[in-house]
């Protein structure tokens, strides 16, 4: 924590007027991607990220999907979502995702949260909650375009994926990349995800799946997890995966600076 | 598979019901014979005992056919007793097709009782696509899902031995259990 | 003091309870604006560490609203519309003037006040709706984000809106208004702090009151408000 907060290059409720730190900007900007393509829904990952951060969530219930947690939650930050989708043909696709923070170049979060310094942004692009800053209010639950933190209600603070900035910092990948039996998910520079992710897409590309491509919204500046999507032209079949995700201007304006 | 790494079509010794592979129904099967010969239904030289026997259900009681299966997240019984297998899934659940769902009224998260001949099960229930009405002679033919890690004891949620409903009899040759296919009932508990 | 020509304007209670909401308001505010203008974040420090001043908010807000509900109660006929409102409005110049030149009918409280009343009422009810609406983590939980997203925004508005309406009311009123200069101390705040005034104030600022009521001094005359 001493030396990542000379990483800090975005504050929540901290005015632009005085620079971030600068002195070890030679950072790269990473990136984790996930392929849906090659994921079977096993779970491995959920129970890894529960291992590296030491989360134990409720043992909860089933509520007519194989989803389980049944959502995000202060304790699990991530889940596999099973969507059953027919297309117009009745050929059914068993579409899986592995939910979780998107980790965006510009974060609706760290926008609304009006705590200073509770939500920060490391120089290679890791969105992270400090929780002792957290103040529980819940603004970037409203700020967030995906729909990711959850407040705690042990502690009324809010939580999500920190995109192991711990194990990154000291040049390791994520416990969920780590784990992954099937290699889904792939963590490393941001330029090397999108190469990695362009050869996939021209594959399943080859493969017949014409839609395939990155999901890598602009309307947030790009995210530091992206998914290889077969259907990227339809985001929304995958969970609700916004197509063109963006700060909600309600937000913008419902806070000043 | 045999020393030189192949298996054979032709097996002269060793097999109970050889030499030649043979197409048999379940012992509890829906169809009223054996589609390719009518006279042998199921495999003859599988052992089963007289009490097992008897309790084996009929298709005009037991309408469809269960499979039982194991589920990535769990490890047979095992891995119910570990905290984080549990979150990933915690209540025994039983999958059913969507339009069998919808003629029996059962929602995705309802509580089902699955009854066989030999006992039953209540399990939340798993609407989904996957599962999908067969067609078999002509007939519609609908199969449900039963995972089976889940039991009195554990991390989890409490359950049922999905073994309840199983029927006592194995492959001829490796006792087996024939758990992959039975007879049952569905309904909203 | 000479209380002999004093008038007893507002009650102990209600005035009591017109400054609890007033106290509790400004604590209520500044962690409030403090959460609107980052920059301002040390104003939270009123209640306490930030984490303790977001947790105490809303109930602080909770307190304003019933303590307002109860002042509606008790003051809502004195503020409803009547046709003399209008003359008040026609001469609102020579009001602001303080110009007391022609009658201007007006009851316990004129057409101006009964604005700033039902303002004051609509703008706090909508920031308690609002604000329960985004309250963590008990109620925000049953309702869709847009719906937050929205209440987020009509929250800090209306928060806004009331902080400046009252800190300029509370200006205005306590110097710089024409028709109360030199009776601060009876008028002060517009309807709190002393609640006496003047007969002739009375006659002055309210002529239907005595002309309905006659002269109040009959039933509490010689007392000092809130003393026994």
């Amino acid at each position: 924590m001493a030396m990542q907060s000379q990483d800090i290059i975005r504050r929540s409720a901290t005015n632009g007027l005085t620079p971030a730190p600068q002195a070890r900007d030679h950072q790269q900007e990473v990136a984790k991607l996930i392929d849906v393509s090659i994921c079977t829904g096993c779970k491995g990952c959920q129970v890894a990220c529960s291992e590296w951060n030491d989360l134990r969530d409720e043992v909860g219930h089933n509520v007519g999907v194989y989803d389980n947690p049944a959502d995000l939650t202060a304790e699990t930050w991530t889940v596999i979502r099973f969507d059953e989708v027919e297309d117009e043909s009745g050929r059914l696709e068993w579409l899986l995702r592995k939910e979780g923070c998107m980790h965006c170049e510009e974060p609706g979060c760290l926008k609304a949260c009006p705590s200073p310094g509770a939500i920060v942004q490391f120089a290679n692009g890791i969105v992270d909650f400090q929780s002792d800053q957290c103040i529980g209010c819940g603004y970037c639950i409203a700020g967030c375009p995906f729909d990711v933190p959850r407040i705690n209600k042990k502690d009324n603070k809010a939580y999500k994926c920190t995109l192991c900035a711990d194990r990154v910092s000291v040049g390791q990948e994520p416990a969920c990349v780590k784990t992954c039996p099937t290699g889904a998910i792939s963590f490393g520079s941001k330029a090397d995800m999108k190469d990695l992710a362009a050869t996939r897409v021209a594959e399943l590309k080859s493969r017949g799946h014409e839609g395939a491509g990155l999901y890598d919204p602009q309307g947030v500046g790009g995210t530091h997890v992206m998914y290889v999507l077969t259907h990227a032209d339809k985001p929304e079949m995958y969970h609700r995966l916004p197509k063109d995700p963006h700060i909600s201007r309600l937000c913008a304006a419902g806070k000043n600076g | 598979m045999l020393p030189e790494g192949l298996g054979r079509l032709f097996a002269c010794g060793g097999m109970s019901d050889g030499p030649f592979p043979e197409q048999y129904e379940p012992t509890e099967t829906p169809l009223a014979s054996n589609p390719l010969h009518p006279k042998v239904t199921y495999n003859p030289t599988a052992r089963v005992l007289k009490d097992d026997r008897a309790r084996m259900g009929e298709q005009k009681d037991f309408p469809y056919v269960a499979t039982t299966y194991s589920i990535t997240e769990l490890f047979r019984h095992w891995t119910k007793h570990s905290r984080l297998n549990a979150i990933a899934q915690p209540e025994q659940f039983v999958e059913i097709g969507e339009k069998l769902a919808g003629r029996l009224n059962i929602a995705a998260g309802d509580k089902v009782k699955v009854s066989s001949k030999r006992g039953y099960i209540e399990a939340k229930a798993v609407v989904t696509k996957r599962l999908r009405t067969l067609n078999v002679m002509g007939h519609d033919l609908d199969q449900i899902g039963i995972p089976c890690h889940w039991g009195f004891e554990g991390a989890t949620r409490k359950g049922f031995l999905a073994n309840t409903l199983s029927p006592a009899v194995g492959d001829a040759n490796t006792q087996t259990p024939e758990f992959k296919a039975f007879l049952v009932n569905v309904e909203k508990a | 003091m000479d209380t002999k020509n004093l008038i007893l304007r507002t009650k102990f209670i209600d005035r009591m309870c017109h400054w609890t909401m007033v106290a509790c308001f400004f604590l209520v505010a500044m962690s409030g604006l403090s959460w609107f203008f980052p920059s301002l974040s040390w104003m939270n420090g009123v209640l306490g560490t930030p984490q303790l001043a977001r947790m105490l908010h809303p109930f602080l807000g909770t307190v304003v609203f019933v303590l307002l509900i109860c002042m509606f109660f008790r003051f809502v006929h004195h503020n409803m519309p009547v046709r003399t409102d209008v003359t008040w409005f026609r001469n609102i110049v020579d009001v602001l003037m303080n110009r007391h030149t022609k009658p201007l009918k007006i009851g316990k409280y004129n057409a101006g006040q009964k604005i700033l009343f039902w303002c004051i009422m609509l703008l706090i009810s909508a920031l308690f709706a609002t604000g329960v609406v985004a309250w963590r983590p008990y109620f925000a939980g049953y309702f869709p984000i847009p719906a937050i997203r929205l209440a987020l925004l009509a929250h800090s508005l209306a928060g806004l809106g009331l902080s400046c309406w009252s800190l300029g009311i509370s200006i205005w009123v306590s110097g710089c208004a024409g028709p109360l200069r030199g009776c601060s101390q009876a008028m002060f705040p517009v309807h709190g702090l002393n609640s006496i005034m003047t007969a002739g104030m009375k006659k002055r600022l309210h002529p239907l009151r005595i002309l309905r009521q006659s002269i109040i001094h009959d039933q509490r005359p010689h007392r000092y408000p809130g003393t026994r």
